[in-house]
């Protein structure tokens, strides 16, 4: 297994690397005997065609509309996006976005690569601890989100029960006025670090057992070899494990949805909040659409960003 | 004579014949009709009394209920898409009315009301009041029929009112006095819970507005938060709930209200008459608790509570629009309306209001019989308006909100905060 | 990776400790909810809260008996399991090809589901679902869940067909097998374990996801997840069933995850993808 594995992860690095460097021309090309099975993409490729693009299309011209539940549809350019610029609901939803991004990738990241270490030397009970370990991720957004209700209401939850008991103050978690979104970054991580810890915990197991072996030999053990040998070999998988996570967190919904509904005020309102109630609260249909539109702008330009780090990051 | 009289026998019963023609009930046997429903006492109490329908008439009735905003998204999604998929569903008239008939979403109900066919002779539409009807009614269309009332209530806890010696507040400026001396009374007891939560406060907080002698409205009908008297009750409410409310009250909305006041967390509360059968459930609240209409104000005399009722509304679209309206007359009626009364759904037929189930089910409580009183009284000085004269009502109510929220947290005074909500709510006429 | 640690006790402590920590950390949410779920009504939000208390079947009676859940779980089990299906059936030739022939553009073109907010898709598939009268079926589901498991079913894929000798494919294609018959008998079998994989993940991420349900299902299509927000609503709020139906939902993907722990810790370390 461990020789499979590591021949699986290299090639699975090939392969984001394709992913994520769609120009590139290192990738290489075409096929090794004259079996073509390219068709095979095909229903796939439809599929997502039908079923996505067109959407996507469909909202693209939403977006230049003028247009809201109940009254007149009108042709309206670009005036949604210029909207947008100047909207401050709209700034702040970018802020908390970010904010929620870049707190989040960092925790889990750091926590996840904590983890990784600590579940690569467990010795007994490797299946249990594993299963439990995992279980936060395969868990659902809505029930996370009645946990979070439940446990986290300063009044009548347990969580303050508890602080109190502690000794310390109660918290508002969701409900404080400006860092309710601190809150969401512990819940997801909560749930996801797990998730970053297995990618991570594959690529440590499938490092090149000799370059540890010269190290020891030139005596670096302990926390040089953590810092100077163990991490920077892990450069990619972290750049992998952070690509996978911002798709999501630039996205993050469920559980703001759940929970606050991007409350208080608009403590919480992430941009992907803030079109679902423009859309589906206000109606108006147009504004919310180029919302969802810059969205997406979004999260393509950080998974080209990440791309470029990728490159710079591979060995 | 004989002959006469004979002759006069004959002809009352050619005439009194069909004069008492019966609608045919099961004249649409066999079909299925889809409604949307908001998850709501009333709803809650019809998915058990629609199997009786079904076995009078034959049709079958397939019930979608969700959570409020859930609902509305999918309602609105629904509609949108002017299909047939939707047969009826609830409306909350007073919200959403103008733009709902706007965008050609009611099915005018009166000829279905005015065919004497379809509709029993019985029914009665005026028994529903004047006032009910009119909010009911737009444009001359008759686009919903009323199938309950609601409001927000007073519920206080007499047992920790006798207990710290405070006065039952007979006036609104009552209100943040009784909850000073409760607070001093009783450091550990919670004694105010309110709605923080944006869009649900103008629902709880309005009556504040209106009781002082504001209104979000200036005479000239444009936004009007920032006046002297309705900031008093603006900055009443806010106060209320920043002094003397529970922690992580801005993202309170009536579920975690009610859940305080029926664990005997607080011991005042301004909320839904709906969340009566709730409260009843928690141990002990049947009898200490004391329900009214808000009080009026000291200073101003006034007493405006907030009423609204939902509504049955049919889609243009439907092609079983005579199916729906038996289903929706049936479950309108006064003998339906009056079954229901037993899940706590206030009743808006004055018939059944007035009439025996509903007399005695009061009469079991005390309590009971409060409600019912109070819910008489909003009934008669009520208004359904909580926000600016706008179509864009949700908007307008969020931003209403939004002031209250900031001067609860502390980020703005009340006054900065209403007076800026102004100058955004003038954006929305 | 040679890790070669320092065997102390004191190290060792610590790192049984870390663990420890961090079950609880897991564990203690998820106890706390399914503990609840057994809690009279008033007892889930008691402050103190309830740590003993009398159990009680009144939230799974109300879930049951009194609504429509198993009929909403059944469902979600419909969709979840048809968008598996479906999912992997254009999955798998795909991810075939695309190993075979290294090229990454269909891989790639399957990156826009995730690209954009799933708000976006609602309105243009509600207004393309009911013009076709397709609405509130379990077909549509099945189909608009796919858009989640397909992406995830490829990329866990991937490495595993990466990973499959290419000379054993030459020789079966010299030996005469043509491509459809090579992937299923043939390279299929091998990699197994990946479709497991494949398959679990799949079956979980369609499992968990709401906002397609909540506004394309229909009356007898909801599936548990959309079910479970009527358990809030003015004046028949219930956080104990809430709590029960929390539970309930979970139980399929936590059994899951048991099952194939082992293969999902390989499969994810190769760098499977959430949907």
């Amino acid at each position: 297994m461990r020789q499979g594995t590591r021949v699986a992860w290299r090639s699975f690095s090939q392969l984001w690397q394709g992913y994520l460097m769609p120009l590139n021309a290192d990738a290489p090309q075409g096929g090794q005997s004259a079996m073509s099975v390219r068709w095979m993409v095909w229903p796939a490729v439809l599929f997502t065609v039908l079923l996505v693009v067109f959407p996507f299309a469909y909202t693209a011209v939403l977006s230049t509309q003028d247009f809201v539940f109940g009254q007149d549809r009108k042709f309206a350019g670009l005036d949604n996006y210029k909207r947008m610029f100047t909207d401050p609901e709209y700034a702040n939803a970018f802020r908390l976005t970010f904010l929620f991004f870049f707190l989040s990738l960092i925790l889990q990241l750091v926590l996840g690569t904590w983890l990784a270490f600590a579940v690569n030397r467990v010795t007994w009970f490797k299946g249990l601890i594993r299963t439990v370990l995992i279980s936060p991720f395969m868990l659902p957004p809505v029930v996370i989100g009645m946990m979070a209700i439940v446990i986290l209401d300063p009044s009548l939850g347990v969580a303050n029960y508890l602080l109190g008991q502690a000794g310390i103050a109660p918290r508002l978690f969701l409900a404080h006025p400006e860092w309710a979104i601190g809150t969401f970054v512990l819940i997801d991580a909560w749930q996801q670090t797990p998730f970053v810890a297995l990618i991570v915990l594959g690529g440590l197991q499938s490092l090149p057992g000799r370059v540890f072996e010269a190290a020891e030999v030139d005596g670096a053990y302990g926390w040089r070899r953590l810092f100077y040998i163990t991490l920077p070999l892990l450069g990619p998988t972290l750049v992998t494990a952070a690509v996978l996570r911002s798709v999501d967190l630039l996205r993050f919904f469920d559980i703001i949805y759940i929970t606050t509904r991007g409350g208080p005020g608009n403590a919480s309102t992430t941009l992907n909040i803030l079109a679902y109630n423009r859309g589906f609260e206000f109606l108006d249909i147009g504004y919310a659409s180029a919302i969802m539109i810059s969205i997406s702008v979004v999260v393509l330009g950080s998974v080209l960003t990440f791309a470029r780090l990728r490159r710079a990051v591979a060995w | 004579m004989a002959l006469a009289v004979a002759a006069g026998a004959i002809a009352g019963v050619i005439v009194a014949g069909p004069a008492s023609a019966q609608v045919d009930w099961q004249k649409y046997k066999g079909q299925e009709i889809n409604v949307l429903l908001n998850n709501h006492p009333w709803t809650q109490a019809l998915r058990d009394l629609s199997k009786e329908f079904t076995a009078k008439t034959g049709i079958n009735v397939k019930m979608d209920v969700f959570g409020e905003e859930q609902f509305r998204a999918r309602l609105t999604t629904v509609m949108q898409a002017k299909t047939g998929d939707l047969d009826g569903y609830m409306s909350l008239t007073i919200r959403e009315g103008f733009v709902f008939d706007k965008a050609g979403w009611y099915q005018d109900l009166k000829p279905f009301i005015e065919n004497k066919a379809l509709t029993e002779a019985n029914w009665n539409y005026e028994d529903f009041g004047a006032g009910l009807r009119s909010a009911h009614t737009i444009n001359g269309k008759v686009v919903t029929i009323p199938i309950n009332s609601e409001g927000p209530l007073f519920y206080w806890r007499k047992d920790i009112f006798e207990k710290c010696k405070v006065p039952e507040p007979k006036f609104l400026e009552d209100i943040p006095e009784a909850a000073k001396a409760l607070k001093a009374c009783d450091a550990n007891q919670g004694v105010w819970a309110a709605r923080g939560l944006r869009p649900q406060i103008p629902y709880g907080m309005a009556a504040f507005v209106n009781n002082m002698g504001g209104s979000f409205t200036t005479s000239e009908g444009k936004p009007g938060l920032c006046q002297e008297k309705t900031l008093a009750g603006l900055g009443m409410y806010a106060s209320l709930l920043k002094d003397y409310g529970p922690i992580g009250a801005a993202n309170h909305g009536f579920p975690q209200v009610i859940e305080l006041l029926g664990q005997g967390r607080v011991a005042m509360v301004h909320e839904s008459s709906n969340e009566f059968s709730n409260i009843m459930k928690f141990p002990g609240r049947d009898k200490d608790l004391g329900v009214k209409p808000l009080p009026p104000g000291k200073a101003s005399g006034v007493s405006k509570p907030v009423t609204i009722g939902w509504g049955v509304a049919m889609s243009p679209y439907s092609t079983k629009k005579e199916a729906t309206w038996l289903f929706w007359q049936w479950v309108t009626s006064a003998e339906i309306q009056g079954r229901l009364v037993n899940n706590g759904v206030a009743p808006p037929r004055s018939s059944v209001f007035n009439g025996e189930a509903f007399k005695k089910w009061s009469s079991e409580l005390p309590i009971r019989q409060a409600w019912a009183d109070a819910l008489v009284e909003i009934g008669k000085t009520g208004t359904g308006m909580y926000q600016t004269n706008t179509p864009r009502i949700p908007e307008s109510r969020e931003l209403i909100g939004r002031a209250i929220q900031e001067a609860l947290l502390g980020q703005k005074s009340i006054k900065d905060a209403a007076c800026a909500a102004d100058a955004d709510l003038a954006k929305l006429e | 990776m040679q890790d070669v640690q320092l065997r102390s006790p004191v190290i060792r402590t610590l790192n049984g400790l870390q663990t420890f920590l961090l079950i609880v950390i897991i564990l203690a949410p998820i106890t706390w909810m399914v503990l609840s779920s057994f809690k009279s009504r008033v007892d889930v939000t008691r402050i103190p809260p309830a740590f003993l208390f009398t159990p009680t079947l009144d939230n799974y009676r109300e879930l049951f008996i009194r609504s429509d859940f198993l009929h909403n779980t059944l469902n979600s089990f419909i969709v979840a399991g048809g968008s598996t299906l479906l999912g992997l059936l254009l999955a798998i030739p795909a991810a075939f090809a695309i190993s075979w022939h290294r090229f990454t553009w269909p891989a790639t073109v399957t990156l826009f589901a995730r690209l954009a907010p799933g708000t976006l898709f609602l309105l243009p598939w509600f207004l393309m679902f009911s013009e076709m009268r397709l609405t509130g079926t379990h077909f549509v589901l099945i189909l608009t869940h796919a858009v989640i498991t397909m992406p995830v079913a490829l990329w866990t894929l991937l490495p595993y067909f990466d990973g499959f000798p290419r000379e054993l494919v030459e020789s079966a294609q010299m030996d005469g097998c043509r491509s459809g018959d090579l992937l299923v008998r043939i390279v299929l079998p091998v990699i197994m374990p990946g479709v497991v994989v494949a398959t679990i993940l799949s079956f979980v991420f369609s499992w968990n996801y709401f906002l397609f349900a909540l506004i394309l299902s229909g009356n007898n299509t909801k599936t548990a997840v959309v079910a479970s927000f009527n358990f809030i609503g003015e004046g028949v709020t219930n956080w104990g069933a809430l709590m029960a139906a929390a539970t309930v939902i979970a139980l399929p993907p936590l059994i899951l995850t048991f099952i194939i722990q082992r293969r999902l810790v390989a499969g994810l370390s190769m760098g499977a993808v959430k949907g």
